[in-house]
């Protein structure tokens, strides 16, 4: 297994108190797999991915769970040993590509610094060429002339190609794609989804891709993490959750995304109410207060994880085996019609 | 075009062209200074300013402490009396002073006989004898065929700008004063930049406790006037050029460090500092090369101010007398000699106090200029 992440809690510590954003994430990442995390704004899927690279904000801390990268703990390691583990073997982008650049550092300068700052004694010219290359593996025009430029001299979509070269660089083991499309246009963002499933294959890579969108989950991934006020909700393969979602916080999920098909005329469908308040998360499933299907129990006490079928899990009262007989159940409904 | 309908292939490399205007940030920053008149009039004085005091004591023969006791107290315009082809400067001392043609000043001839009563004196010239009538103010000479002089002035070709009550040239004065106020101004500002950037660098960027407490301590030198803190300072030290640099730059860094602070704190949030973290930048890396070029607009802003007022503490401890040691000039000494002699010759005032002006002016214009020119939000 390439990563493995077991129990994952993090917490971030304010004026009002610890902030629960995670809490209690499991997830495996095996060699060429692509796996995209979903959920809403908040729900502890970008913390748990900067958790990987202890790229915590001053105010968080890990407080308990491992990271195994290869079988070695990551959150055991000394600040020296993660920095070199960090663009080499796990490398990062970020949503805003405006920002993630230094605007006065050249583009062909900041992609070379990754190899500068783990290989030394490289020479700058073999460095040069190296930058030249990767600017061209990610599609870049006229790549001699745009190696001084400036970031701001390049497009919102172009930048996300240079921060890409950047991470592909030293030839990651991992690529952790922290919503690497959200601040891009429709059809930039198609460019680099597609650039970037291109390069996976090429280069055997594994991704993990931290969205909001499921459409792009779908284009990219091949098992999809559905996450919601800090906890895994669902686990599946990409076609098996599209086909038959197991948790009522997926298939909210679905609905809420438009369809052109769809009636013009009929609102589109929205999960009604907001997330829990992190400061002081629910005792029971956090989906409760917004769950159609919601029972007593679901209230009081975290659901298992349950295995719905192989590969596909669900954090739901209603999948466990007591929860599937009993009555008005939309997921036992389904096991009958089958 | 035989055929508009044809089908085409469009050039591959066309599609992604990218059509922007290549101008790097420092560029931009200079279209904008160099329009904004006042920043480039103070850059132009103060280029001339430093020729005039690193370059011009090599165009004049004269020092900063050679005196001439004939010389002393002499105007940059002399109201000179000409008589028999010859023409004359009453100076204070009641002494005739030779004036040649074009202004240049020679021997002074000492009276040989003084009538108190009649209010005249008698000078010997060359054989012949003139009478200066002090009875009638200002004094007339008149020679002895009873002709009295005509009047005129003429500019002081010996002292351009008039000399001292010691018989120094102040021209020449000026321009070692001002080279010593520009060293100090530089070489402060230098430390100051280098201490302030890295207290502030390193505090912002760390944070939490230790930031804490570095800030902290700003906050307690702070308290006390700095200007008292050098002076206190200077107490202690030898008077010199080195001591004031040294004085001058243990203190103002805190501006400086306040500054860069806050700068790399608002900074270092920012994403393409987590995006250097994720690549295995070291902290030390990301301080150097990813937060401090951010942050020079405000420090070189900072920077330029702080180099008026360096200068105005300069030339204020030697005003009181604990700076510069004489007889080197700086230009609060020169303020703080024509004290004395205000009355008579204010001109001896005059000329210090303009160049303190017009450097500390000049500085502070470009400051400004370059604080509009390196702020993105005044882009027109």
């Amino acid at each position: 297994m390439l990563l493995e992440v077991k129990d994952l809690r993090s917490s971030f510590f304010t004026q009002s108190g610890e902030v629960q954003a995670v809490r209690g994430v499991t997830f495996e990442l095996k060699e060429g797999d692509a796996l995209g995390i979903v959920g809403e704004s908040g729900s502890g899927k970008s913390v748990s991915n900067l958790n990987i690279l202890q790229l915590n904000a001053d105010n968080s801390k890990v407080k308990d769970g491992e990271i195994l990268f290869e079988g070695s703990d990551l959150l055991k390691l000394t600040r020296k040993e993660i920095r070199r583990i960090r663009g080499k073997d796990i490398a990062m982008i970020f949503q805003d590509p405006m920002s993630s650049l230094n605007p006065l550092m050249t583009i062909g300068k900041q992609v070379g610094e990754v190899i500068r700052i783990h290989e030394k004694g490289v020479s700058a010219k073999e460095v040069r060429e190296r930058v030249i290359e990767l600017l061209n593996l990610v599609r870049i025009p006229e790549v001699e002339k745009r190696y001084d430029s400036y970031p701001h001299e390049f497009s919102g979509g172009m930048r996300q190609r240079v921060m890409i070269a950047m991470a592909l660089a030293l030839n990651p083991k991992i690529l952790i794609a922290d919503e690497p499309t959200t601040a891009l246009d429709v059809t930039v963002q198609d460019q680099i989804l597609r650039l970037l499933a291109d390069l996976q294959k090429k280069r055997r890579m594994s991704i993990i891709f931290v969205t909001h969108d499921l459409a792009v989950v779908a284009q990219l991934c091949n098992r999809v993490l559905v996450m919601y006020a800090g906890m895994v909700m669902e686990e599946a393969g990409i076609e098996e959750l599209f086909d038959c979602p197991a948790h009522p916080y997926t298939i909210g999920l679905f609905r809420s995304m438009p369809n052109p098909e769809q009636n013009k005329d009929e609102r589109l469908q929205s999960i009604g109410g907001s997330p829990p308040d992190m400061l002081q998360p629910p005792k029971g499933c956090p989906f409760a207060p917004r769950c159609p299907h919601v029972r007593q129990i679901c209230l009081e006490e975290v659901p298992p994880f349950v295995e719905v079928s192989e590969g596909h899990r669900s954090l739901c009262w209603l999948q466990t085996a007591e929860g599937l007989i009993q009555e008005d159940n939309p997921f036992a409904k389904e096991a009958a019609h089958e | 075009m035989e055929n508009k309908w044809q089908r085409v292939n469009v050039d591959q490399s066309l599609k992604e062209k990218i059509y922007t205007k290549n101008r790097s940030f420092a560029s931009d920053v200079w279209y904008r200074f160099r329009h904004k008149f006042s920043a480039l009039a103070g850059l132009v004085c103060i280029l001339l300013m430093s020729l005039f005091a690193f370059v011009g004591p090599y165009f004049t023969e004269h020092t900063y402490d050679r005196q001439n006791l004939e010389h002393v107290n002499l105007p940059p315009f002399l109201s000179v009396q000409e008589i028999g082809g010859e023409s004359y400067y009453v100076t204070r001392g009641m002494k005739l002073l030779h004036i040649s043609p074009s202004g240049e000043a020679l021997k002074s001839v000492a009276a040989s006989a003084d009538d108190a009563i009649g209010r005249r004196m008698a000078f010997e010239v060359d054989g012949e004898e003139l009478i200066l009538d002090y009875g009638q103010m200002p004094a007339v000479l008149v020679d002895s065929a009873g002709n009295t002089a005509t009047k005129k002035t003429v500019w002081n070709a010996t002292y351009r700008l008039g000399s001292d009550m010691l018989g120094r040239d102040i021209m020449a004065r000026l321009m070692y004063g001002s080279r010593i106020s520009l060293i100090v101004a530089l070489v402060a500002t230098v430390i100051n930049m280098t201490i302030g950037i890295f207290y502030g660098g390193i505090s912002g960027y760390i944070g939490g406790m230790i930031d804490m407490i570095m800030m902290r301590i700003v906050d307690i030198i702070s308290t006390i006037p700095l200007t008292l803190y050098v002076i206190l300072i200077m107490v202690f030290l030898e008077s010199g050029l080195f001591s004031i640099i040294v004085a001058l730059s243990s203190v103002y860094w805190v501006t400086m460090a306040r500054v860069v602070r806050g700068q790399v704190f608002s900074i270092k949030q920012q994403e393409f500092v987590y995006a250097a973290r994720t690549i295995g930048s070291s902290g030390w890396t990301i301080l150097t090369r990813h937060l401090l070029p951010n942050v020079m607009g405000p420090i070189l802003v900072t920077a330029t101010m702080l180099i008026p007022s360096a200068i105005f503490m300069e030339a204020f401890l030697s005003f009181i007398g604990i700076g510069i040691a004489p007889p080197m000039a700086s230009l609060g000494t020169m303020c703080n000699d024509s004290i004395q002699t205000l009355k008579a010759s204010p001109y001896q005032l005059f000329f210090p106090a303009l160049v303190i002006c017009i450097i500390m002016f000049s500085f502070n214009y470009v400051g400004d200029g370059l604080r509009d020119a390196l702020d993105p939000k005044l882009k027109k």
